[in-house]
């Protein structure tokens, strides 16, 4: 094969990963905006990480060399973003003791709601590590073998955040709501 | 034993992530309809997971996820698109190519990046909070401007994240530049992340100063992809004019 067809061959898959991840990017802006914000808890930060992420990702399209594994590679890039967020603020900022920022409007507290904004209150307590891996496979379903790559740490370190995760939730949750039983059937109406 | 205690906390995790091979998992459900103890634990981990699921299930908006999103990309301003991003794929690669003489000094790698042949208008996109990438922004556009003043040729300065401090009329060392240059074009036009200033205004509980005259409605990410769509832009990221 001649340089003009190994040029154009390259320039062909180029279009159409781009094109796929224009589209791709349309449909996952909302995905990768409730991990960001998981992570982060911060309206704005969140919408800022994601549209680094997408900036990124749009540039970068001819790197995915796996179309379907897309929603690992864009949370791959946002947990990247996020990386460069903490080095950019570590020295003024410690993103771990950032107060959880409780978005819900006043007056509008019921049960539903204080359940959700306990739970991310628990979450946003958590250590980053931690924090970052339950999120990714309870809200985005990804495999430990997915996370593992996205986070760029072994399995084994994924499966014991996970489970020390799990842990300290579990045990908060417990503190707090005497009534869990109340709480565990009004989740399971609500689903 | 009891069943219970045989299956460790870290095994029940595997079951209710899905981790585990068939014939395992198929132990644990016969376990856990023979053991309530060990039920009630399987249970309690589902329901943390519900528990998750259902704190981020609507997850409040930054006001500019949807305020500020641009129309869905149609076909062929896509196609657009693409050819910009085609563009500055080879046009970064083309200009280390052509100019590798350059390669110790910032001030003649700006020159040599914008002597090239430039059939488009321009976005310069700056996201660090680096003087130098300030100074290197500008002394791009400056230069831009000046070489194709004839063609009408436009260019704007995005700048989102750490960039911010390129537009806050308070921290910008290059304030008085940037105010004589929207003075001195038409066709220059600097904005700040709409997204950007309401995570400062969050954390700083007052609004950042920018400088009068700069535009603050779009994010960085809708006004970029915006300009690719409407076609005839060339994307240029900051710290890759530095770095070429």
């Amino acid at each position: 094969m001649g340089n003009h067809e190994k040029r154009g061959s390259g320039i062909s898959k180029l279009i159409t990963n781009t094109g796929f991840m224009r589209g791709e990017l349309e449909k996952r802006r909302g995905f990768l905006y409730k991990i960001a914000y998981s992570w982060c808890h911060n309206p704005a930060l969140a919408d800022d990480l994601v549209q680094e992420a997408m900036l990124k990702a749009l540039r970068n399209a001819r790197q995915l060399k796996n179309t379907e594994a897309v929603n690992g590679w864009l949370s791959k890039i946002l947990a990247n973003c996020w990386y460069d967020y903490l080095r950019r603020t570590r020295e003024t900022v410690d993103l771990d003791s950032l107060p959880y920022e409780d978005e819900t409007p006043e007056g509008d507290i019921h049960e539903k709601q204080d359940i959700v904004r306990r739970v991310r209150a628990m979450i946003a307590e958590l250590p980053l590590g931690q924090r970052q891996v339950i999120t990714l496979v309870d809200l985005a379903g990804f495999s430990y073998v997915e996370i593992a790559d996205i986070l760029d740490i072994p399995v084994g370190t994924v499966m014991s955040r996970i489970s020390r995760a799990r842990n300290i939730l579990r045990k908060k949750l417990a503190d707090y709501d005497p009534r869990q039983e109340i709480m565990r059937a009004k989740i399971r109406r609500i689903k | 034993m009891s069943m219970n205690d045989k299956y460790s906390d870290e095994k029940l995790q595997l079951f209710i992530d899905d981790e585990m091979n068939s014939s395992d998992r198929a132990e644990i459900m016969g376990a856990i309809n023979n053991d309530d103890d060990l039920s009630n634990r399987v249970c309690e981990l589902i329901q943390l997971k519900d528990a998750v699921r259902l704190a981020y299930s609507e997850p409040p908006e930054s006001g500019h996820a949807t305020a500020h999103r641009k129309p869905a990309f149609h076909t062929r301003t896509w196609l657009n698109a693409v050819a910009a991003v085609l563009l500055l794929a080879v046009g970064t690669l083309g200009g280390w190519m052509l100019y590798p003489q350059f390669g110790a000094s910032n001030e003649a790698i700006v020159l040599a990046a914008v002597k090239q042949p430039q059939k488009e208008n321009i976005i310069l996109h700056i996201s660090k909070s680096d003087p130098e990438q300030f100074t290197a922004a500008l002394n791009y556009a400056e230069q831009f401007l000046t070489e194709h003043e004839a063609q009408g040729h436009q260019i704007d300065v995005v700048a989102h994240a750490g960039g911010l401090n390129m537009m806050r009329a308070d921290v910008s060392p290059i304030r008085e530049q940037i105010v004589a240059m929207m003075d001195k074009y038409d066709n220059i036009h600097f904005i700040a992340c709409a997204g950007a200033i309401k995570m400062y205004t969050q954390k700083n509980g007052v609004a950042p100063d920018i400088i009068q005259g700069v535009g603050t409605d779009d994010t960085a990410f809708d006004h970029i992809v915006g300009r690719l769509q409407d076609g005839g832009w060339k994307y240029i990221k900051v710290e890759s004019i530095k770095e070429i």
